[in-house]
């Protein structure tokens, strides 16, 4: 039995005790004298009432000096500490929260289960010591959502809700936890407890500070008890693990690399660290890692052409198993599919407006493929075009559109298409053409350069993704052109200039329409008005713009910390869409497609894209992902991995110092509770606050001092 | 003045003199009464004194009238009517006083006066200035000028040393050769067996005695608040006493004092009389005729 105090530094002013005795003191010295000749009756009186009188202001000195203490502790605001457990021992029931950590690093064996077992075997021995009108609540740091009721809970419910609470390879959040426990404690109890079980590992509770809660209601006792200490550290884990290049490319080998590192005081000798690529062993390496020393080992792996892969490295198994596996998965790239719409296909093969653009885009390394699957028709074949099967679409030399031909070019992209539209000698029929109002570019009448020119980057656009693959100098390239005749554009809607003449004349501006991007070329496609479609820049050019318009053609990865929520976006046009995600251990969940409105939703930064998504896309939000693993992502025609790891901070499970503990708690309970099965009661305390109690001795000593001091 | 003010200490304060102020207390009592009943005089012609109000016309004396063109009074030895003596306390305590006159200057004024009128009826007063052991004496004389003798006596001594006034009456006691009136001026605060053998003594060998009790406002009431620290005034013994603590004990030992002092007193015959030094003196002298009165009679 001990006493806390709240504000401990006010017991400095139990100085002030002495202020009775200096007031008796210089009283004393105060005293006035005066001559008696009648002193022998003085004499007498005093004899006879000496003794009762000295016996009453020793009493009342004491009563003074006692009041003053009291003040000075009723101040303070002590609290009695009292072991005993959690049930009611006075007048009113007491409502308790078992914080239980869940978190990655309490999995943990200490011989006699893991440091979650051990907690969780802690609480139900409290729960089971409540008695009939305690109420008990159940929170976990990791794997509730932060604004979930606390339920005040009978022993029985009490026991049920601690079965359902499940070990994680998430971080904790014990600092939400405990804040949402303190300001949701029952007002109706006579006593709050607050009681944490954790083994305390800095990658939780490096940062936390008491004195951070945003609000510590400190007529709730709160008790941290950290379980199983001496079950010690030791544990080989995986850290630092990268992969190069990520997302890998279709076809390509990528590394991995990663540390062992061995948290143990012994050398670890041939450890086997292993590669699975989907479930095939791939391949085994065996390292030696020194005591509390890493050693690094490094995997080569060939991407798939196509599809998605996955795969992990694994150690053996040892004492914390969240931290022996690492998982990957990431989708490769997909080929971007491009309609070329040939507005002038009555000529020969070679002189066809789009020879040279179908050329360009299915250019290939040897012995590969092109990203970009190309298709092309006929201006007239435009109204039998199913526009989601592309990505982009680009038009060359195109004159007269059919009707349902243009709207249907329209809708695709404004919902998120991609058109390159080049001039001609068709498509300056301003008749042909008046239909395209909307395109960010209106082009003028053809001209005739004589001679002929060159062309430059427009000023600040250098880095525009149209001119990627140009390499840092793209602006020379351009400089080598020459264009005999071409179609001067008028930026509208927004557009803006990515190509000019020298003489500063647009001629390649591009565009927002809707969700997708648009592209105006002032000049033709082929060799007609300009050299470019021989030139060395316009492979480059043209794939840079076709990345461009077409999205993203790069493998993106998947992965997300256990714990967190990530993100599946698609493009718009799959909102609604129901998709399904199996966890690890087979649990399924069904998600649906939202319209994704930026700024209304915290993004996560992990997650997995499908597909080219715009600013305004489609996305889902899966939120249980507390295990590591993969959770595989099903859509009716899809499949896609999302590897969850064990957050890099689970791996540093040494514990905070006792020390360091107890400053951070400040003057808070802190006790080890071990992994034996000794009682774990006796590590719970109850505090009492004493404040009703002194103010009641005050009031008693205040009429006791009222009854014995003479104020005639 | 206002016939009060003769009478009021405060007044009294301001004559220095003890002849002024017995004479100025006296006057201004006389004023008020009737004359004395006491004739006082003799065939032994001893001196001339001034005529004054109140005195017959056919003690004047014609011849000296037509000697000196006044009118004296003839006065004659060995024509008294009572020996008196005047036993006054000159111990430390009477020099105590929280109004305008001390103990002992109350006690010497109220002797004086008394000594005054018993000369005026040409009684012989004698005195003794009471001390802790050893008195100063005046011996009894009934003339007028003696009177003076009896002043300086007075004005000579001051109080000092411990009580001795049992121990001075009992040696005025076995002096006295002849039965007269002791008038005892003191507080008394002597031990009280002794005071009572020497009043018992007195009054045995067939004296008168009056006793005049004289205390200070302060001893009676007791006004002092808070923590004191009290002297002794005759010895250097002290207390620290919290006053609204002793002071209802006090006063009920110095009641129960009183009271057995008066009770002895009674029981022996002698003339008991509490004086504050805050009374009017006229009230100790009324007193002290009234006896003088009942005692004619």
């Amino acid at each position: 039995m001990s006493f806390q105090f709240l504000h401990a530094a006010l017991l400095w002013g139990m100085g002030l005790v002495l202020l009775p005795v200096l007031i008796h003191l210089l009283r004393r010295r105060l005293v006035r004298r005066y001559r008696l000749p009648t002193f022998e009756f003085l004499l007498r009186t005093q004899r006879r009432i000496t003794n009762r009188s000295r016996l009453r202001n020793w009493i009342l000195l004491f009563l003074r000096v006692c009041a003053v203490g009291i003040i000075i502790f009723l101040a303070s605001r002590p609290l009695l500490e009292t072991e005993g457990g959690v049930s009611a021992v006075g007048w009113f029931p007491v409502h308790t929260v078992a914080v239980i950590d869940n978190s990655a690093s309490m999995a943990f064996e200490t011989g006699k289960g893991s440091r979650f077992d051990v907690a969780k075997r802690a609480a139900r021995r409290m729960i089971e010591d409540m008695s009939d009108a305690d109420r008990m609540s159940i929170a976990a740091t990791a794997g509730e959502p932060a604004a979930a009721p606390l339920k005040e809970l009978k022993r029985e419910d009490a026991l049920a809700a601690l079965e359902g609470v499940r070990q994680t390879d998430a971080r904790g959040a014990p600092a939400r936890v405990v804040q949402h426990a303190l300001e949701n404690a029952s007002p109706q109890a006579g006593r709050k407890n607050i009681v944490v079980f954790s083994d305390f590992a800095r990658g939780d509770w490096e940062s936390f500070q008491i004195r951070n809660l945003k609000q510590w209601n400190p007529h709730v006792h709160l008790q941290f008890v950290r379980v199983a200490p001496e079950a010690g550290v030791e544990d080989l884990s995986l850290r630092d693990v990268k992969m190069k290049p990520w997302p890998p490319k279709a076809g390509f080998s990528f590394t991995i690399g990663a540390r062992v590192f061995n948290r143990g005081e012994e050398k670890k000798s041939k450890v086997p660290v292993q590669l699975f690529v989907g479930e095939e062993l791939r391949e085994t390496i065996e390292v030696d890692v020194e005591p509390d020393g890493a050693s690094p080992v490094s995997f080569r792996v060939n991407a798939p052409e196509k599809g998605v892969l996955n795969g992990r490295i694994e150690l053996p198994e040892d004492n914390l198993s969240a931290t022996n596996r690492f998982y990957f998965a990431a989708g490769i790239g997909k080929r971007l599919r491009a309609l070329v719409i040939d507005g002038d296909p009555k000529r020969g093969l070679q002189d066809s407006e789009t020879f040279f653009m179908v050329n360009a885009l299915s250019a290939a390394p040897l012995g590969g493929e092109s990203p970009v699957l190309t298709h092309v028709v006929a201006s007239y074949e435009l109204g039998n075009v199913q526009w989601d099967e592309y990505d982009y679409v680009i038009a060359c030399n195109v004159g007269r559109w059919p009707e349902r031909g243009e709207q249907g070019l329209r809708n695709f992209v404004e919902k998120g298409g991609g058109l390159l539209w080049a001039t001609g000698e068709l498509s300056s029929d301003k008749a042909e053409t008046a239909g395209l109002g909307w395109l960010p570019a209106t082009p003028g009448e053809p001209v005739t350069l004589r001679p002929s020119q060159s062309l430059k980057i427009a000023q600040g656009e250098e880095a525009h993704p149209a001119f990627s693959l140009l390499g840092a100098y793209g602006g020379r390239f351009f400089s080598a052109l020459r264009l005999a005749r071409v179609t001067p554009l008028q930026p509208a809607r927004g557009g803006r200039a990515l190509l000019e003449l020298p003489d500063g004349t647009p001629l390649l501006v591009v565009g927002s329409v809707g969700s997708g991007q648009v592209m105006v070329w002032g000049s033709t496609c082929d060799r007609d008005w300009t050299d470019l479609a021989v030139r060395p820049v316009f492979v480059p050019l043209i794939r840079g713009i076709s990345d461009y318009l077409g999205g993203t053609r790069k493998g993106v990865s998947s992965s997300a910390d256990a714990g967190d929520a990530f993100e599946i976006r698609a493009p718009i046009r799959r909102v609604g869409e129901a998709i399904q995600i199996r966890g690890p251990s087979g649990e399924e969940s069904a998600l649906q497609f939202m319209e994704k409105t930026p700024g209304l939703e915290d993004a996560p930064a992990d997650g997995l894209r499908l597909g080219k998504a715009g600013s305004a896309g489609a996305a889902a939000y899966y939120r249980d992902a507390y295990r590591a693993g993969f959770y595989r992502v099903l859509t009716p025609d899809e499949k896609h991995f999302v590897a969850v790891n064990a957050p890099a901070s689970e791996a540093n499970i040494s514990p905070v110092e006792m020390s360091t503990l107890k400053e951070k708690l400040e003057k808070l309970d802190v006790r080890d509770l071990p992994a034996d099965d000794s009682d774990p009661l006796r590590a719970i305390l109850s505090l009492i606050d004493l404040g009703a109690l002194l103010f009641l001795a005050l009031g008693g000593i205040f009429v006791a001092e009222a009854f014995l001091a003479d104020r005639t | 003045m206002n016939s009060d003010q003769y009478f009021d200490p405060l007044v009294i304060s301001r004559l220095s003199n003890l002849q002024l102020r017995a004479r100025h207390v006296v006057e201004g009592l006389m004023s008020g009464v009737h004359r004395s009943r006491s004739r006082g005089f003799s065939v032994d012609f001893e001196e001339h004194r001034a005529y004054s109000p109140g005195d017959e016309l056919r003690h004047i004396d014609w011849k000296a009238y037509g000697k000196f063109d006044r009118y004296l009074v003839k006065q004659y030895e060995d024509e008294t009517n009572l020996y008196a003596h005047l036993v006054v306390d000159a111990s430390a305590s009477m020099d105590f006083g929280d109004g305008a006159l001390s103990k002992w200057a109350y006690a010497a004024t109220l002797s004086s006066a008394m000594a005054h009128l018993l000369l005026g009826q040409s009684d012989s007063v004698g005195l003794v200035v009471s001390r802790e052991t050893e008195d100063t004496l005046v011996p009894s004389k009934s003339i007028r000028k003696h009177l003076l003798t009896l002043l300086a006596g007075l004005q000579a001594a001051s109080p000092d040393g411990g009580t001795g006034i049992a121990r001075s009456m009992l040696a005025l006691a076995e002096r006295l050769k002849r039965r007269g009136l002791i008038v005892v001026v003191s507080d008394l605060l002597d031990d009280p067996e002794a005071v009572e053998k020497a009043l018992k003594l007195l009054c045995l060998k067939g004296n008168d005695v009056i006793v005049f009790h004289i205390l200070d406002s302060v001893e009676l009431e007791f006004p002092f608040e808070g923590l004191a620290r009290m002297d002794d005034v005759e010895t250097d013994r002290n207390i620290t006493v919290e006053c609204e603590v002793v002071k209802r004990p006090y006063l009920g030992l110095l009641e129960e004092f009183l009271e057995q002092t008066r009770e002895r007193c009674a029981d022996l015959g002698v003339d008991y009389h509490l004086v504050s030094t805050a009374e009017p003196l006229d009230r100790g002298l009324i007193r002290f005729l009234a006896w003088r009165s009942r005692s004619r009679v």
